[in-house]
């Protein structure tokens, strides 16, 4: 695979990496380094992409274990606001639910973050197994488990 | 992007590794007079060198570590290699830097006979405590990894 084709693939993809990018980095700038390292990541593993499963396939495994393997210590999450809201964010607000929902994620375990990312991506138990290593009814017993927590977690910090 | 140089990874670890090769290099280059290593014994000199080319090493592979996950046809089967190779580099880790404070023991108490267990017991506190420490920041990392091995396992 050639560079440009390769940037043209990552280009289509780049919803998934940001996304990954997202659910295990807090702040902008570890995101913005962990981006930079999948990238990287998957240019380098290219020779081993051997075309047997689909592109985002493998780009999840590549990028999921970029993501999991990284240990190095994150920057604390710290956001900067032009202005003070005026008034609390509105409950019923999506894009509030949406960072809510983020949050819980961000509070799991590496690999609960993994599973539950890929079914998010709308993946089949069956995709989320054959790039996870799971069997397709591990899949379903852990997903079960984790999005329990996840309305535990979203129960606890409304 | 896809070029090594321009990783943000890549560059601390870089820096981390251009400043401990100078550092040690000054040390490899002045020590001789500086710490009389021609007043010690011969073995003394050779264990400071050798710890020295030890931590250098341990940089060197330690950057080699930033390089590509690769594949390995699943996320368990490519975190339990990533895990197998900071287990054996953490190792190396604990032992390099324990052999920089035993070849440094070594090399200054060579010539001294007087109160010897002083340096001893000052070494032996020393490389306890960096062993313990150094133990703990890889004993976390490592956790952290195998329990994400443990979670995508049947």
């Amino acid at each position: 695979m050639d560079e440009t084709t390769f940037l043209r693939l990552i280009e289509d993809h780049q919803d998934i990496l940001y996304k990954i990018c997202r659910v295990y980095r807090s702040a902008p700038e570890d995101r913005k380094d962990l981006f930079q390292e999948i990238v990287y990541q998957l240019w380098k593993s290219v020779p081993g992409f051997r075309g047997q499963s689909a592109f985002s396939t493998w780009m999840y495994r590549v990028a999921l274990t970029t993501a999991i393997a990284d240990f190095r210590k994150p920057r604390p999450p710290l956001r900067y606001v032009e202005q003070l809201p005026d008034r609390p964010g509105e409950p019923g607000n999506p894009e509030e639910a949406r960072e809510r929902l983020f949050r819980a994620i961000g509070a799991l375990a590496p690999a609960e973050k993994a599973l539950i990312t890929l079914y998010l991506e709308d993946l089949s138990y069956r995709e989320i197994a054959a790039i996870t290593g799971l069997s397709e009814n591990n899949v379903g017993v852990k997903l079960n488990r984790i999005r329990h927590k996840i309305e535990q977690l979203l129960k606890s910090h409304p | 992007m896809l070029q090594a140089r321009t990783r943000t990874v890549y560059k601390q670890v870089r820096r981390q590794l251009l400043w401990e090769v100078c550092a040690f290099s000054v040390i490899l280059i002045f020590y001789y007079d500086a710490f009389d290593g021609a007043r010690k014994p011969v073995y003394a000199n050779i264990v400071l060198v050798a710890a020295i080319l030890a931590v250098l090493t341990h940089s060197l592979l330690g950057y080699r570590r930033v390089q590509p996950v690769g594949e390995t046809g699943h996320l368990r089967g490519a975190l339990e290699k990533q895990l197998k190779r900071l287990r054996v580099y953490a190792i190396y880790s604990v032992l390099s830097r324990g052999a920089w404070t035993i070849a440094l023991a070594v090399f200054f108490s060579a010539t001294i006979t007087v109160h010897g267990w002083v340096f001893a017991a000052a070494a032996g506190a020393i490389l306890t405590v960096q062993v313990f420490w150094l133990s703990r920041i890889w004993g976390a990392r490592i956790r952290v990894l195998r329990d994400a091995v443990k979670q995508v396992s049947a």
